[in-house]
C-alpha cells in the first residue's frame, strides 16, 4: 500500500484483520508515520 | 456514549455565572499562550537563543491538564488543547527535541486523559507520538511512555469499529 510503509502500527491492524473503515481512522489519528521524518533526517 | 452522558452532566450554573463556558475561555487561553509559547522557542532557535517560553509556561500547562473536573474540556476537539500539547512536543525547526521536562511532564499528563478518536483527529498528537516512537533521540522512558500512549490511543478506534459493525 503506497505511503503506508513508514506506519509502524498499521501491520498489526492488519494482522488483527481489521476492514478499510479501521485503517482510515487510524491515518486520520496517527498520520501515515512520516509526518515528522525531516526532524529524524536532521537528527542523524 | 460515555462522553455524550457525562457532557449532559457537567455543565453548571452558579450565580449566573456559565462555569463550563469559564473553564473552556480558560483552556482557550492556555490553548493561544502554547502556541505562542512554541512559536517563540522555533524562532529563537533559528536565532541560536535557548528555548525557555515552553519550559516557563511548562508548570501552568502541567496544572491544568491534571485538572480532574475539566477532562472533558481538555480534549474537546473543537477547543484543540491537545494541538497546543502537540506543538510542546514537536521536535523544533533544528530536528532538537523539547527539554526533557516537557516531554515527561506531558506524555505524564497525557497518559491521564480521555483521548477519543475525534480529539487525535482534530490536534494532531498521535502524529508527534508516532515520531517518539520512531526517533532514536528521546531517553527510553520517554520511548516507552510513547508507545504506551500508542496502544492506548488505538484501542478507541478498534473499539469503535468492532462496535460499528456489530
Amino acid at each position: 500500500r503506497p505511503g503506508m510503509s513508514g506506519l509502524p502500527g498499521l501491520s498489526g491492524l492488519q494482522a488483527a484483520g481489521l476492514d478499510e473503515a479501521a485503517e482510515e481512522d487510524f491515518r486520520a489519528a496517527f498520520g501515515d508515520g512520516t509526518e515528522y521524518d525531516w526532524a529524524i533526517d536532521l537528527q542523524m | 456514549d460515555e462522553a455524550l452522558k457525562k457532557g449532559g452532566t457537567r455543565r453548571r450554573k452558579k450565580d449566573g455565572i456559565d462555569l463550563e463556558q469559564m473553564a473552556d475561555a480558560e483552556i482557550e487561553d492556555m490553548r493561544r499562550r502554547m502556541t505562542d509559547a512554541a512559536k517563540w522557542d522555533n524562532e529563537g532557535r533559528d536565532r541560536g537563543l535557548p528555548a525557555m517560553h515552553k519550559l516557563k509556561l511548562l508548570p501552568e500547562v502541567v496544572a491544568l491538564l491534571n485538572k480532574n473536573t475539566l477532562k472533558e474540556s481538555l480534549v474537546d476537539p473543537d477547543i484543540n488543547l491537545l494541538q497546543a500539547v502537540r506543538f510542546f512536543l514537536e521536535p523544533l525547526n533544528d530536528g532538537s527535541l523539547p527539554a526533557y521536562n516537557i516531554q515527561r511532564e506531558l506524555f505524564t499528563a497525557l497518559g491521564k486523559l480521555p483521548i477519543t478518536k475525534d480529539s487525535l483527529v482534530a490536534s494532531g498528537i498521535g502524529k508527534v507520538i508516532m515520531f517518539y516512537t520512531k526517533s532514536k533521540r528521546p531517553e527510553q522512558v520517554i520511548k516507552r511512555q510513547a508507545e504506551r500512549l500508542f496502544n492506548d490511543w488505538t484501542r478507541p478506534i478498534l473499539k469503535q469499529n468492532d462496535d460499528y459493525r456489530k
